[in-house]
């Protein structure tokens, strides 16, 4: 296990605890993810793993390290990609990534095939202030990894990305695990968990409330749903049945048996309907 | 208009309080003015530090403490440590039926001479009979030098956070957001201005009665403070025009706190016959109106109001060299 | 690595400073002091008391001895003689740094009034009453008491620098040794603003190079200034190993000082009013060094005061070459203790806040 979670909570001060007794393990070379709205705890769980939070009542380890007494030294081991981008504006990309290359004590990866594997060459001598805000994700991205990371953190990697470079991200962050890294992605942008994620966890109000692989899930909480449209009285018609209910089983049988179909495509859950089904609220 | 005007003050006083921004602005300048009370009469009230060891004796160790600030320490060794310190302290020790000075030999005049001189008023036959006088003006002539800087450094800071609110707008992109309402630049510059201004005004008259620097009269020191508060405005917009973020911010404040201090400093250490090299600048004009205004005797109206308008006219003669400046560096829209 | 780091920090720095265009304003506020001390701040202002003196004996002997000294430019005061009680109280009249003297008595002087502000305290009256009766006993045919002088370092006695060049230590401690104050602060929350300090936090990097980093970047910045003021002035036949020394070990100080005062504040706005405050308590020293005989004990404690009469030794040596190792002493050992309390101020603040 490379992050090991025991009854982990953790308190602002409120009413309530933004971590609420959370319990994970997550392996070598899995990508990992955290679902759940805005103030479930993914951010605040992300910030305890990577020490920006101090331990308040748990147990957690990470790359074989008790947080509690983690030295700088786990830094070397570890990648994090932060939500908003904090980057020196008035540093050119190039000029970053070397001063964050420079910060670690092993050997780090080429700056400027970073930037070239992230498509930013071309702008690699430009101040950071004339990027855009996709530019200015690639390269915290490209940060994040300049340390050849073994476990790489992911906070919202695609907020406010346009479907292009968000798919880039998707196909850099596979690209990453194939090499064996590890991935932890806090999200609550359910198409990155389905399509990334071995395994995700539901955060809810702090705690853990379903955790599997999301095929599992959606097989757990989804219901099975077949769409078919077929012909009558020289009419299109569409109908959504459900392979739960009887009755609507009979009707599938019935129209196959009338090949009257047309098309016929079956339909899993997605992982937000999942989510509202477990926890009564939207993701978003 | 006014409602825009009113909508952008009330945001930068709310904002202001709960960052307590406005609370740190309004308590800083009353420490710094508390400081100053404390300070200046012990600055007032030395001419002459002495150590000497125990074997003076207490008899004329009391006699040594009417003239001067006497440490006493238990060795000749400890004395010559004292001496050797950086301050000036000369020190005195017994020498047979007499006493000897001991002297670093790098002191001021005055401390390398004047312990001699004590100890021949204190052991000599003092004859001459001295008595004394007193007018009654107890004021530190020190004061009055030190309350206009705190007045102008007041000011000043009124306009360092017109200028880093600007700043501020600009780095989180507010200014782009007002820019896209119907905000108009003369607005956004008066909703921003008329804050500092108040601010200003306010910090001035607390730090002068916080400092004791009084008696003076209210509406001169008004009369006097709004030419250099309309300096101050200038001074924030300038910071907040030609900034883009607060490093470059903290740069212009180097740069153009320089007239705003070194001028009225320079006002107070140069003799009058050099004072024409200074008549550019218009925190000279507003030195010399508070120093009117503080002046024992009275201020005559005609003064103050004379050396503010030419703060003012001086004042306006910068904001016109620099209009080009805001008008390209401060641009809304277009 | 530690000492890589340590350099990385502080080029990323040096960068960020030279891009906010703060070097080019150190540049031209260094030069415009140049200008200011060589052409604009005359080299004799002689700021003396002003003694009102009416002579009532009948054979004026003290008026004579009073023009002696005028004559002789041995006066330390400017004198105003006057011969009638009118002629005084007007003389009296005008506010300002005035002390009124009426001697009475025949052949000799037997009595003197002196009239007073009124805002001299008690040790200043004494001394001034004590230097008249030093100066008036020998008209009245009393033999002088004098004390012997033991001086501990002979051939260290000041010589007095002109007032324009005087004021040079003032410039560059104010301006090079305390040049992190405010920039420092603004350093710190353009990364605090940005994020780049959290992003710094999940690094091996430390506090101690991050805090380091920028002490010593401003104790460059402080060097550019101090360099070309004191070229540009006083040219090369001055200490400067002392002055370049003392000024940066100031500046890394007063930088430490100010990011442990920063970090209580989230923005620069709030921290403004407490830079100013810090500036003023750091700068009184100053005082110091024009009116050496104010020394109290918590002045002395400040890590400035050191710093001014250092660079006063630095800039004019009296040949007291102690007063430069002492002084330098001190300023390390304030590092020494500094240093490890910023780190430990800022490790609580920055994780109790998740900065």
């Amino acid at each position: 296990m490379v992050i090991k979670v025991e009854e982990l909570y953790y308190s602002y001060g409120g009413e309530r605890n933004a971590v609420d007794g959370i319990s994970f393990e997550v392996e070598k070379g899995e990508i990992f993810g955290f679902l759940g709205p805005n103030g479930a705890g993914k951010s605040t769980t992300q910030n305890v793993l990577t020490g920006l939070l101090p331990v308040q009542k748990g147990r957690v380890e990470v790359a074989g390290r008790d947080m509690r007494r983690a030295g700088h030294d786990l830094y070397n081991l570890i990648g994090v990609s932060f939500e908003n981008p904090n980057i020196y504006l008035r540093l050119t990309g190039l000029e970053n990534l070397q001063f964050f290359a420079s910060l670690y004590d092993r050997e780090t990866a080429d700056p400027m095939s970073l930037l070239r594997k992230v498509g930013l060459e071309e702008a690699a001598h430009q101040r950071v202030a004339a990027y855009s805000k996709g530019m200015r994700q690639k390269l915290v991205l490209a940060r994040s990894l300049v340390n050849r990371p073994e476990i790489w953190f992911l906070d919202e990697p695609t907020a406010g990305l346009d479907p292009t470079t968000t798919q880039w991200v998707i196909d850099l962050v596979r690209e990453k695990r194939d090499e064996g890294t590890t991935v932890f992605l806090t999200t609550h942008n359910m198409h990155v968990a389905d399509a990334l994620c071995d395994r995700v966890a539901f955060l809810n109000e702090g705690r853990i409330v379903a955790m599997d692989t999301p095929r599992n899930l959606k097989l757990r909480y989804g219901e099975k749903l077949v769409t078919v449209e077929h012909r009558r009285d020289g009419r299109l018609e569409r109908e959504v049945l459900s392979l739960s209910d009887e009755r609507e089983r009979e009707r599938l049988a019935e129209l196959v048996r009338l090949g009257r179909l047309e098309t016929i495509h079956s339909e899993e859950a997605t992982l937000e309907e999942v989510f509202i089904k477990v926890t009564g609220r939207a993701l978003q | 208009m006014t409602r825009r005007v009113l909508a952008l003050m009330g945001r930068d006083i709310k904002a202001s309080l709960r960052e307590f921004t406005l609370v740190y602005g309004l308590v800083a300048p009353f420490l710094v003015a508390l400081v100053m009370r404390a300070f200046i009469p012990g600055v007032g009230g030395t001419s002459l530090n002495l150590v000497v060891t125990q074997e003076v004796g207490p008899e004329m160790i009391g006699r040594l403490d009417d003239y001067a600030r006497v440490e006493v320490v238990s060795s000749r060794e400890a004395l010559e440590r004292r001496v050797l310190a950086l301050d000036d302290v000369a020190g005195i020790v017994p020498d047979g039926d007499t006493y000897r000075v001991i002297l670093q030999g790098n002191e001021a005049h005055d401390t390398a001479v004047l312990p001699g001189l004590v100890l021949a008023d204190i052991l000599g036959p003092g004859s001459l009979e001295v008595a004394r006088e007193d007018l009654g003006r107890v004021a530190s002539p020190l004061k009055p030098v030190l309350a206009i800087l705190l007045a102008l450094t007041a000011m000043m800071i009124g306009g360092m956070m017109i200028g880093f609110s600007i700043i501020e707008d600009k780095e989180t992109g507010v200014l782009s957001a007002v820019a896209v309402s119907p905000m108009s630049r003369f607005e956004y510059v008066a909703g921003r201005s008329i804050l500092g201004f108040v601010l200003s005004v306010v910090l001035v008259y607390g730090s002068l009665y916080t400092m004791g620097a009084g008696p003076f009269d209210f509406w001169q020191v008004l009369v006097v403070t709004l030419p250099g508060t309309f300096l101050a405005v200038i001074f924030g917009f300038y910071i907040g025009a030609i900034s883009e973020n607060q490093i470059s911010g903290i740069a212009s404040v180097k740069f153009g706190s320089l007239p705003f201090l070194v001028g009225p400093i320079l006002t107070a250490v140069l003799p009058e016959r050099w004072h024409f090299t200074l008549w550019w600048l218009p925190t000279y004009w507003t030195y010399l109106g508070y120093r009117e205004v503080f002046t024992p005797a009275g201020a005559l109206w005609s003064e103050v109001l004379r050396l503010s308008a030419v703060s003012l006219g001086v004042s306006l003669l910068f904001l016109a060299a620099s209009w080009r400046l805001f008008s390209r560096r401060l641009v809304l829209r277009g | 690595m530690m000492v890589h780091r340590f350099l990385t920090l502080t080029a990323k720095d040096l960068r960020l400073i030279v891009r906010g265009h703060m070097l080019t304003v150190v540049v031209a506020v260094a030069l415009i002091y140049v200008g200011l001390v060589n052409f604009v701040v005359p080299e004799d202002v002689i700021v003396k008391p002003t003694v009102v003196l009416w002579d009532q004996t009948t054979v004026q002997s003290v008026r004579r001895l009073f023009e002696a000294a005028v004559d002789g430019g041995a006066a330390d005061a400017e004198i105003i003689l006057v011969d009638t009680e009118a002629a005084f109280e007007e003389a009296m009249a005008v506010h300002g740094n005035r002390l009124g003297l009426r001697v009475e008595g025949g052949e000799t002087p037997e009595r003197v009034v002196v009239t007073y502000q009124g805002h001299e305290n008690p040790e200043v009256r004494r001394l001034l009453e004590a230097s008249l009766r030093q100066q008036l006993g020998p008209l009245r045919g009393e033999a002088p008491l004098t004390f012997a002088t033991e001086t501990l370092q002979p051939g260290t006695a000041p010589e007095r620098p002109p007032f324009n060049l005087s004021l040079l230590p003032i410039l560059i401690f104010t301006e090079a040794g305390m040049i992190g104050l405010l920039l420092a602060a603004a350093l710190f929350y353009s990364e605090k603003t940005e994020g780049t300090l959290r992003a710094y936090r999940v690094t091996p990097g430390g506090l101690t190079e991050y805090l380091l980093a920028k002490s010593v970047a401003m104790g460059l910045l402080g060097l550019v200034s101090t360099t070309i003021v004191t070229l540009f002035t006083v040219g090369l036949d001055v200490n400067w190993p002392a002055i370049l020394g003392v000024v940066f070990l100031s500046a890394v100080v007063v930088t430490l000082v100010t990011l442990v005062a920063a970090n209580m504040f989230q923005t620069i706005s709030q921290f403004l009013f407490t830079g100013v405050l810090l500036n003023l308590v750091l700068a009184l020293p100053t005082v110091s060094y024009f009116l050496p005989g104010f020394a109290p004990v918590w002045l002395r404690w400040l890590p400035t005061y050191p710093m001014i009469f250092a660079l006063r030794e630095a800039y004019f040596p009296t040949g007291a070459e102690a007063v430069l190792t002492g002084a330098v002493g001190q300023i390390l050992l304030t590092l020494v203790v500094v240093l490890p309390l910023a780190v430990l101020a800022f490790r609580r603040r920055l994780i109790a806040r998740d900065v």
